[in-house]
């Protein structure tokens, strides 16, 4: 089988789709541009302007088609204007060596985000690929179903909300950083106060942090949080704060450090690992590398003991068959990007027929060859 | 004064040198296929980027990025957001907001090329708008000249130019066995027997080889007193870099063309991973991140000597910092140092008897070749 064509094509929403704005851009929460008044209010303030992300899509001479992720608009010009010329032609079987030429013909410009979500969606085609020519769903590719049921957790601060379907962990995102003093870390501190009361003693609450925060500022919050109980504190720093992460992973008490989300390849996981940044890593498979890396990652993470939790695992169709051959700590992010006034929950991947929800705390992976998806051509024609 | 536009036009177009068009060790030797000629993998997201801001008192900087079309569209379509009615002299500010705004999908990389370029244009409007060139802002003359070295095998030519130090490119890796390395030696020996006993010599390798390979060539190679040798591994294994730094003898190790911001070369300064840094100013971050380096590695005892320095933007940041003390100069074997090329951008300075000297005008001292930029912008209308 050779791969003949590899193209991105922008994701947008068709004629009539109502997509209300998210909380996730629209609210107050702390985010590394909070420290300007101007950018502070709301994540719209300072994101991109290139309009929608890109799906991936790798064909090949036997008519089959692999689904990729999707990428940030600029991808597009790295996929098709770069790795496709490495990858035609080629056998989507030689994954491996495919990962590995992208990569290092990425160097000169690589090594961290852009070109590496670029590779992620690439990769992630070809496993649909490899599932898809094999009549296997992926998940039997990278170790089989060793998980039926995949707990769910919720992201988001309507927890009451979330509450009535079935969740039963939830992840706060905090809303205050260092710019608004000690006044800010009692609002924080009010949120996991109310949710906790909300919850009860016996769920798990975490805080997602955002990169907002520094390392001093973190250690306040941790000591603050402890009558709390919360689970993990997450993406406290700045990914290039290493050594902060290392402090504050040796210096807090009663709850884990989790990060990673935006790190990259096993080379950036390496350092968290070797440096003992963190307790939990989270990689996102749509922007670390793919699937083919998060394997690697995992498998140094293991070996010193430390769990992977994936970013937005529970959302992407190709983070639910990764968790699913996991053996152990298959826990699925679901960061729930409706509000209650939606009334119901929205999938990340509208575009995408197939993608399991979430049923009373569950994800359940599917049996189709491949990741199981389609696309659903009507977002795609814009 | 207030920024009006932003704008950024990728440069790619396929070119051919002895760069891209013979054997050189890369990061793709290992596999047959991409071994002969670097050409058979570059890309076009490696391309230069023009970076243009307009403001409203008439001056208009110009900056040189990496990154490609890529890069043009963060610049255009996210950096143009915290830039666009901002005073260009804030220039610290609008920096941070870039590198902030940019986490979720940089760090490194095309990202910071974007942020380079237009990093370098802010700094030639404050040039253009206070009348002086660029190092006068950021500390002045450290030395009256500036030596150069020649990067590439072509020393006759460089010897024939005044050059005093030159680098090779080896053409060899791991892929290529023990006649591969009797073969980089022999070039390596021919160098040294072209240029004398007292000319620098160093030696570029690309990505290319592993720390077992590299301790093995040092060895061979400690005869011919290389200077240094230059970025033997992939810059992700920073451990092994210092592994090779601790060991190797009787040469330097040099490393950080693909290295970025302050935050990445503080890894390599504090785990000792290099004797010699090598950031290159269009990439990595910035005039702005340049000196920010440059400082660090003068408080770390750790010379500077920029990737392509010799450019008309790295000669500024090396005139002003006293721990830069070359410029690395690519020239075409053949051409004359004092034939002008015909390239989008008048006004870089050559090289003369083997010094540089960066340019006296107004910020970066450089002007549009409108002739060559007609066409530039007509495909960037295209787009």
């Amino acid at each position: 089988m050779k791969i003949t064509r590899v193209w991105a094509t922008p994701v947008r929403p068709p004629a009539g789709y109502d997509a209300p704005a998210s909380w996730l851009s629209e609210s107050l929460v702390a985010n590394p541009m909070s420290i300007y008044p101007a950018y502070k209010d709301r994540r719209s303030s300072w994101s991109t302007r290139w309009g929608h992300e890109v799906l991936i899509r790798v064909e090949t001479d036997e008519g089959l088609v692999g689904i990729g992720g999707t990428a940030p608009a600029p991808a597009a010009m790295i996929v098709e204007g770069h790795f496709a010329h490495l990858l035609q032609g080629q056998d989507p079987a030689n994954v491996g060596r495919l990962w590995d030429q992208m990569f290092r013909a990425s160097l000169p410009y690589g090594r961290k985000g852009l070109p590496i979500m670029a590779i992620s969606a690439v990769d992630i085609a070809l496993w649909d690929l490899l599932g898809k020519a094999r009549g296997v769903p992926v998940y039997e590719l990278l170790g089989g179903k060793l998980q039926e049921q995949l707990p769910v957790y919720a992201t988001g601060n309507e927890v009451a909300w979330y509450q009535q379907f079935g969740f039963t962990s939830f992840k706060l995102a905090m809303p205050h950083g260092p710019i608004d003093g000690k006044a800010g870390i009692d609002r924080n501190i009010a949120l996991v106060e109310r949710t906790r009361e909300l919850v009860g003693p016996g769920a798990e609450i975490m805080l997602d942090c955002y990169m907002a925060w520094d390392l001093e500022y973190s250690l306040r919050m941790a000591d603050a949080l402890r009558p709390y109980s919360p689970r993990w504190i997450e993406e406290c720093l700045p990914p290039d704060d290493y050594e902060g992460y290392a402090t504050l992973t040796r210096k807090v008490r009663d709850m884990a450090v989790a990060t990673g989300e935006h790190e990259y390849t096993r080379w950036g996981f390496g350092e968290l690992l070797d440096r003992r940044c963190c307790h939990i890593i989270q990689p996102d498979l749509a922007w670390c590398g793919g699937i083919s890396e998060a394997v690697k990652i995992a498998a140094l993470a293991g070996q010193r003991g430390v769990q992977v939790i994936p970013h937005a695992g529970g959302l992407q169709p190709w983070g639910i068959h990764w968790l699913a051959a996991q053996a152990t700590v298959p826990w699925a992010e679901y960061v729930v990007i409706a509000s209650a006034v939606d009334g119901e929950l929205r999938p990340l991947y509208p575009f995408f027929r197939g993608v399991p929800q979430p049923v009373d705390g569950f994800l359940s992976p599917p049996d189709r060859p491949g990741l199981g998806i389609e696309v659903d051509e009507e977002w795609l024609e814009g | 004064m207030r920024i009006t536009r932003v704008q950024a036009f990728d440069l790619y177009e396929e070119s051919h040198s002895w760069i891209s068009e013979t054997l050189i060790a890369n990061p793709l030797s290992i596999y047959p296929r991409y071994r002969e000629r670097r050409s058979s993998w570059f890309g076009p997201p490696q391309g230069g980027v023009l970076v243009i801001i307009d403001t409203d008192e008439g001056i208009t900087g110009i900056g040189m990025g990496g990154g490609g079309q890529p890069a043009a569209t963060i610049i255009e379509a996210h950096f143009s957001t915290f830039l666009v009615g901002q005073d260009p002299f804030n220039i610290e500010l609008l920096w941070d907001q870039m590198y902030r705004a940019s986490m979720p999908y940089g760090r490194k990389g095309t990202a910071t090329m974007a942020i380079s370029g237009v990093d370098l244009a802010l700094w030639d409007i404050i040039g253009k708008a206070k009348g002086e060139p660029v190092y006068r802002l950021i500390g002045g003359k450290t030395k009256d000249r500036i030596p150069v070295y020649g990067t590439g095998n072509h020393l006759e030519w460089y010897k024939e130019l005044g050059f005093r130090g030159f680098k090779l490119a080896m053409p060899h890796g791991p892929a290529d066995g023990h006649e591969g390395m009797r073969n980089n030696e022999a070039l390596v020996r021919a160098a040294r027997e072209t240029i004398g006993p007292d000319a620098e010599l160093m030696l570029d390798c690309y990505m290319a080889w592993t720390v077992e390979y590299t301790l093995r060539m040092a060895e061979m190679l400690e005869p011919y007193r290389l200077r240094w040798i230059e970025e033997f591994l992939s810059p992700d294994d920073i451990e092994g870099y210092a592994e090779v730094k601790r060991t190797i003898r009787r040469m330097a190790t040099a490393t950080g063309e693909h290295e970025y911001t302050r935050y990445g070369f503080r890894e390599l300064i504090d785990r000792k991973a290099a004797d010699i840094l090598q950031p290159d100013i269009n990439w990595v971050g910035g005039l702005s991140e340049a000196i920010k380096i440059c400082h660090m590695a003068s408080a770390a005892g750790l010379p500077v000597i920029p990737h392509g320095g010799g450019s008309a933007w790295g000669l500024h940041l090396i005139m002003a910092n006293v721990n830069c003390p070359w410029a690395e100069t690519f020239v075409e074997p053949g051409m004359r140092v004092e034939d002008e090329p015909q390239g989008l951008l008048l006004g870089a300075p050559r090289p003369k008897d083997g010094y540089i000297v960066p340019s006296d005008a107004p910020g970066f001292g450089l002007t549009l070749n409108e002739a060559a930029f007609a066409k530039v912008r007509a495909r960037h209308q295209g787009t």
